[in-house]
């Protein structure tokens, strides 16, 4: 499948917004994800179909989250919507697994993916919950992405931080983004990609849906076996 | 010359319960011992100690708090602490090396690898009116999920045998704004 017909794709067409699916905008999707510091990313605002993207979050109601503790983080996640029996979280859960959509992120970071090998979950922040800087790197992951579901403000915490790094060592954080609702945000996961989840500070609630998208298994990349 | 162990500690009949729990721990040996120092003495080191020279160290990936060096309190190095300390682990202690610390707002360290397969920790908390949701307990873990958590409390000595088993300060959040958990730690290899 080729870009043109990944994006004729009716699902595709159904979910991700008209002006994020032109040929000229996909390109300069391209040119911004790799030029990105302080390792490639990309923040899209309003990019899935705001009355499908409710229907999500009306479903996570039916989810349970559970409590996730260890030094590393604080914070509530569901299972894997893989295990869900909730319909727009499969429908989500298939359409970021699709060839078509797999096809789209290839175009735009030049990852080569794997279809239908994903994980995914949504996770819930409250007033003090955290996950302190790490670098997502595990076997096969490829592409890290989040969904916001929340509208906060600089001063709620709960910002994703991007860490520049010196060698594989994180030194300064270089680049914070404000959770907003609807934007999706995915990034490279290398062993250089340090980000964290600052604090939240204020009683807000701030609803993810976050995972990765997998490559090939690469025994090279087999060095860590730290999961959250 | 004052003493800096409660005397309550000890009498001969104390000593052979510490030993007694020290020898009796299924995992993680380890004591508590609360007002460790008479009164007088700790609030004398306790004032001496966050006269320290603190300074900041931040490694995003491993830890975030502030250190200074502990050699002028005196109490790694102090003899009565020595003798108290072989008693009680039935062994010979000479030398303790020891670290000031304090964890405030946005502090904790992460488990990583380089942690020493084995050690005693000797840790004095001079942590004064702490909550335990603001963060920053002491939480040592072994490798089979088994773990102990030691929250601030002011005046206490914890002694705890190292065995694979790995340690970490929980992150401290916003609720504990303004406020420090001091620390001495030190260890016995």
């Amino acid at each position: 499948m080729n870009i043109e017909q990944a994006i004729s794709d009716k699902t595709l067409q159904d979910w991700i917004k008209p002006g994020y699916r032109t040929r000229n905008k996909i390109q300069e999707l391209k040119r911004l994800f790799q030029n990105n510091a302080p390792f490639p990313h990309l923040e899209l605002q309003n990019f899935f179909d705001e009355e499908k993207l409710a229907k999500v979050v009306h479903s996570l109601a039916k989810e349970v989250f559970l409590e996730k503790e260890s030094d590393l983080f604080k914070f509530m996640q569901t299972h894997d919507f893989a295990t869900s029996s909730t319909e727009e979280l499969i429908e989500l859960r298939k359409l970021l697994s699709s060839k078509p959509f797999l096809v789209y992120m290839e175009e735009i970071t030049g990852i080569k993916l794997k279809e239908k090998s994903i994980d995914i979950s949504a996770s819930l922040y409250q007033n003090t919950d955290y996950l302190l800087p790490h670098d997502d790197q595990l076997e096969g992951r490829k592409i890290a992405f989040i969904i916001y579901l929340s509208n906060f403000e600089a001063r709620d915490g709960g910002k994703l931080i991007l860490y520049k790094t010196k060698g594989t060592i994180p030194r300064e954080e270089e680049k914070t983004i404000i959770p907003q609702f609807n934007s999706f945000v995915f990034f490279k996961a290398t062993d250089k990609s340090f980000h964290e989840v600052e604090e939240i500070m204020v009683n807000k609630q701030r609803i993810t849906i976050g995972g990765w998208l997998h490559g090939a298994y690469h025994k090279s990349t087999l060095h860590k076996a730290r999961e959250y | 010359m004052e003493h800096i162990i409660n005397p309550l500690y000890t009498k001969q009949e104390s000593i052979e319960q510490l030993q007694k729990a020290w020898n009796g721990k299924e995992i993680f040996s380890h004591i508590l011992l609360t007002k460790i120092f008479p009164q007088v003495i700790y609030k004398q080191k306790e004032k001496e100690l966050k006269k320290l020279f603190f300074k900041r160290e931040i490694r995003p990936d491993k830890y975030s708090f502030a250190q200074a060096k502990a050699s002028s309190l005196h109490i790694f190095d102090n003899k009565e602490l020595h003798a108290f300390l072989s008693t009680i682990l039935q062994r010979k202690i000479k030398n303790i090396h020891g670290e000031a610390f304090y964890f405030s707002w946005k502090d904790y360290t992460l488990l990583y690898k380089k942690q020493e397969k084995y050690a005693i920790d000797i840790i004095f908390d001079f942590t004064e009116d702490w909550k335990e949701e603001w963060g920053g307990s002491m939480i040592y873990k072994d490798n089979k999920g088994k773990y102990l958590k030691f929250m601030g409390l002011s005046n206490t000595l914890i002694i705890i045998e190292r065995k694979n088993t790995q340690k970490y300060v929980q992150y401290v959040n916003n609720l504990a704004k303004g406020k420090k958990r001091y620390l001495l730690i030190g260890k016995i290899l």
